[in-house]
């Protein structure tokens, strides 16, 4: 009887994305903003692996500030820095907060969202909510910086006890994390609460499945496509965030990226120097841009109910 | 009289939020925070220095002790001295309050009015090319860093790279009535103004379309059509009437973090002293004194606009009692 | 034959869908006398709500239009065309429209007395005052106490049946000359819809505006209705008076209809009789008659190209059937 229900659900689902797939595809402008991220990405991929923007932090010590040149294609910066090369190597950077900050934050608003739906009416949901609306109640750059100084204490102490080191490098993130989950919560608790009613998941109950079971083999996936799409936000809101922690000396540390490149401009702009600052815009504003667009897209391809 | 008693019953829900977000910032600022009595006393205290300060400031005392001494603490508003500039925090508070008002307020009523106005054109001409031009003009907004919009609109309207017609920083204008002068307050607010439009105009125009094609869909829209309601009177009538529950409660919950910090970014660009100012210094500085009190006294304020929310929602909307 | 009040001619509702463009009325025809109530019957997604949408215009767009070559005339007047802002004039006015949820048709936020002043205040030039007045009086009229108190009440504070009575009062406040009504007792319990269906006879009586008449309910036709449209998944299938229809229906679809309504007088009702098959997805129409597949008396010729309707100029009657019942 499961058997037959989970293949009857598997092949509503299976519809479900191929016609979420084939909808995307018609989508001219989510195709389009979805290769500019699939080349934003190979860029990434390529830094990775050390194909390019090797030199991003090699001082040139007679080549402070110069303009766009054959050697330099962006010009350098005021340590003579190759600003093209440092603005490709950023990309890195963004795809590595914006991954680590979207697929923890969503993961953890999934399960978190999952549990508070399914117990909702409970102290369990009592106490998830309580959680969130806490955290929803402060300022977010505020409480990036508290976040971002206990992390510190904890990497000294993590130093001085155990030896581990470079955790700092992890503030930023967790503390976007710590925000970004709410939302990502709010949304799977209320839609677990409306699947919870649905047919399968009380015959799964009434046959004697338990309850964590029921949760992640037959809730979690049903929403998914919350997830992907909340998780594409996340991503766009983290390597934004990026921008402004930088400026607050909130930002990554020891590596350099759009917001770090900005935030330097800041200082550079009202004397009239602009390599910097139009390099990191542009290459942050494209691929926010497309981000937004190509999560527009999902968004309409997944949701049926969705009002365009 | 039964407002009143709903209200207190509300501020009493509100109780675990606040206690929630004391605890929050005191584990995250105070227990996990940096060890004041290094910062206090400087590099070249001794060991027995460093050692009373310590026992001074409690910090041997267990986790509930220093809980219950915090909370005191945000009780009674006394959130010690700043750290750098040893002056009362609450006394900076209420200084800076006034100007980060003066500064934000405007840009924050007309963006939102702004995009309510989009929001109802786009939404009642959905899936027309109106309505695409507006959204995409939206998305292309909302792309743009905060940080760059603040840099591009100094340089085009304040410096000599641009237009130069505005101060370039600072505020120059008298915050009590006999010295206020409209002119300086339009000259010193106009660019911050633009800036806290421009990136929130197309967040949100996107979540007041959405709010209004929604609303646009319901029966009663049809009643009123079929009965010939014209589009302006539809609109500002039966729609917006009807929307106003997520719109009031987007902007009036916003306004906490308007008050208290929200213009962290503008003020500190353009060197106003308000306190989003003085909480910038502190987030850049550590000064944690400052930090403490703007989390825990926009976290109050929050609650403060929640209840308030309820309490409007049933003035907006009939079917709402009070329960 | 006088002219009639509403003629529409060849109309075709589309609508954009996923499935690209599907036509969910397909040219029919039909004319409305003064004074007279037509019933519109037929299974549900036949296409009588829109049909009554349209000749207000009010098709949802996108994703719906009415196609090219329709016509639907007003005394005389071309609707199909018409700016927005002669339609709005004629809206509530001329032509009124009941809606089959009294629970929601209302706008919750403002008192029924606001809305009824709303459309009473556009339409004749009266103040607050005056509108107030009449609007208490068409209260009374359709028969809610103390309509003086509930003038102001939120439609919230009001039963079902009286929403719907307010949503009558309002829909005649301005004496129409046609009222469109969209199952107007669908959602109301039995006791309650014979009381508000009495209340639309006499006040349509009273005010001699032609009623069309959208329902499910056939035993209503029979009791309120001169003549009778029976409508087919977007087609016209059979028009005549009330009886004609129930006692001799001539295409095969209607007398399925009626064989599927229980009849409370027959002894014993051993099965319902239903009509076997389901209607064609408008996405993926038959060749020919629509209803073909569900007939037991389709031909070849059925299968190969639809059967017009061809209505008698003088008894307003027609089948679009090759082998109708005789
Ligand atoms: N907004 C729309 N978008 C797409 N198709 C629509 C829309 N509105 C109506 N339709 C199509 O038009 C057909 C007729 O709808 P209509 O509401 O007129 O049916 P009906 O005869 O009133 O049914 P019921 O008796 O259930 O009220 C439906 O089958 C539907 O497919
Ligand atoms: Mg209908």
């Amino acid at each position: 009887m499961t058997n037959e229900q989970n293949k009857q659900e598997t092949i509503k689902k299976e519809t479900l994305w191929t016609k979420a797939v084939r909808k995307f595809f018609r989508d001219k402008m989510g195709v389009i903003s979805f290769s500019i991220v699939c080349l934003y990405a190979l860029i990434a991929l390529g830094v990775a692996c050390g194909f390019w923007a090797t030199e991003w932090s090699e001082l040139n010590p007679d080549m402070k500030n110069t303009g766009p040149s054959a050697d330099f294609w962006l010009g350098t910066n005021i340590l003579g820095q190759d600003i093209y090369q440092r603005a490709i190597f950023s990309t890195k950077t963004a795809f590595e907060v914006g991954l680590v900050v979207a697929l923890v934050a969503t993961m953890l608003g999934a399960i978190v969202g999952c549990l508070s739906g399914y117990f909702s009416g409970t102290w369990i949901d009592e106490f998830f909510l309580w959680i969130i609306g806490c955290i929803d109640c402060i300022p977010f750059y505020l409480f990036v910086a508290a976040v971002g100084f206990a992390v510190n204490t904890l990497a000294q102490n993590l130093n001085a006890s155990f030896g581990i080191e470079g955790f700092e490098y992890f503030a930023m993130h967790i503390a976007m994390i710590a925000t970004f989950w709410t939302a990502t919560a709010r949304l799977v608790r209320g839609e677990v609460i409306k699947i919870k009613h649905l047919e399968f998941v009380e015959a799964a109950h009434a046959i004697g499945v338990p309850g964590p079971k029921i949760i992640f083999k037959h809730i979690l996936p049903n929403t998914f496509h919350i997830l992907l799409v909340q998780a594409t936000i996340a991503f766009v809101s983290a390597i934004k965030s990026e921008v402004i922690l930088s400026y607050l000396g909130l930002g990554v540390k020891n590596t350099v990226s759009w917001g770090k490149m900005i935030a330097e401009a800041t200082q550079e702009v009202p004397a009239g120097i602009y390599s910097n600052f139009f390099a990191a815009s542009a290459f942050l504003f494209v691929l926010v841009m497309a981000f937004n667009i190509f999560a527009d897209a999902l968004q309409d391809a997944l949701d049926p109910k969705k009002v365009s | 009289m039964d407002t009143l008693r709903y209200t207190l019953r509300k501020l009493l829900y509100s109780v675990p939020l606040i206690l929630g977000v004391t605890l929050l910032s005191f584990t995250l600022m105070v227990y996990f925070g940096p060890d004041m009595a290094y910062e206090k006393l400087g590099k070249n205290a001794t060991e027995e220095d460093i050692e009373r300060e310590r026992e001074k400031l409690g910090y041997n005392k267990p986790f509930v002790v220093r809980y219950g001494n915090f909370l005191t603490s945000v009780l009674t508003f006394d959130f010690g001295e700043s750290f750098s500039t040893n002056q009362r925090v609450m006394d900076m508070f209420a200084e800076t309050i006034p100007v980060s008002i003066m500064v934000a307020l405007p840009g924050f009523i007309l963006g939102n009015l702004i995009s309510i106005i989009f929001g109802l054109w786009a939404a009642y001409h959905r899936g027309q090319r109106l309505d695409k031009t507006i959204m995409a003009g939206a998305v292309v907004g909302m792309s743009i860093s905060f940080l760059i919009v603040v840099i591009v609109f100094q340089l085009l309207l304040c410096s000599d790279y641009g237009l130069n017609m505005f101060p370039t920083t600072g505020w120059e204008v008298g915050m009590n009535l006999e010295e206020f002068n409209i002119l300086d307050y339009f000259e010193y607010v106009t660019v911050p103004a633009i800036c806290t439009i421009f990136v929130s105009v197309g967040y949100n125009t996107r979540f007041y379309r959405a709010v209004f094609v929604e609303e646009l869909t319901r029966d009663h829209v049809r009643t009123a059509k079929a009965f010939g309601c014209g589009p302006v009177r539809l609109l500002f009538k039966h729609v917006l009437k009807n929307s106003l529950i997520p719109i009031l409660t987007r902007i009036i919950l916003s306004l906490p973090f308007v008050i208290i910090g929200g213009s962290i970014i503008i003020e500190s660009y353009f060197g106003i002293p308000g306190v989003g100012s003085v909480v910038y210094d502190a987030i850049v500085n550590g000064d944690q004194p400052i930090t403490k009190a703007a989390v825990v006294c926009t976290a109050i304020l929050y609650v403060f606009f929640l209840t308030l929310t309820d309490i409007l929602y049933q003035v907006v909307d009939p079917r709402i009692s009070l329960k | 034959m006088t002219t009639p009040l509403l003629s529409v001619k060849d109309l075709v509702i589309e609508f954009n869908t996923e499935h690209g463009l599907i036509r969910a009325v397909d040219r029919i025809s039909f004319d409305i006398f003064e004074g007279e109530t037509v019933g519109l019957v037929g299974e549900s997604g036949c296409g009588k709500s829109i049909t009554s949408l349209s000749i207000l215009g009010l098709i949802p767009s996108p994703p719906g239009r009415i196609g090219a070559e329709s016509s639907i005339k007003y005394q005389g007047k071309e609707l199909v065309g018409l700016p927005e802002e002669q339609l709005r004039l004629m809206r509530g006015h001329d032509i009124s429209m009941i809606f089959q949820e009294p629970m929601t048709a209302l706008n919750p936020v403002f008192t029924v007395g606001n809305q009824m002043m709303e459309v009473i205040m556009r339409h004749k030039k009266v103040n607050k005052k005056e509108a107030l007045k009449m609007a208490v009086k068409m209260l009374e009229d359709v028969g809610i106490p103390a309509p003086e108190k509930r003038v102001h009440n939120y439609p919230h504070q009001l039963s079902g049946g009286m929403r719907q009575r307010v949503m009558i009062a309002m829909a005649l406040s301005c004496n129409p000359h046609l009222l469109l009504a969209d199952e107007p007792t669908t959602a109301l319990d039995v006791t309650i819809q014979a009381q508000v269906m009495d209340l639309m006879g006499d006040m349509q009586k009273k005010q001699n505006m032609a009623v069309i008449l959208v329902t499910h309910d056939l035993g209503v036709v029979a009791e309120f209705c001169q003549r009778v449209i029976v409508m087919y998944c977007g087609h016209i299938a059979e028009v005549g008076t009330v009886d004609q229809i129930f006692n001799r229906p001539q295409h095969p679809y209607t007398k399925g209809l009626l064989a599927s309504v229980p009849r409370v007088l027959e002894e014993k009702v051993e099965f319902l009789p239903t009509i076997s098959g389901t209607v064609p997805d408008l996405g993926n129409l038959p060749k020919g008659c629509r209803f073909a597949d569900r007939c037991e008396r389709a031909t070849e010729e059925c299968n190969a190209k639809p059967p017009q309707l061809t209505i008698d100029e003088k008894t307003q009657a027609g089948v679009a059937c090759y082998h109708p019942y005789k």
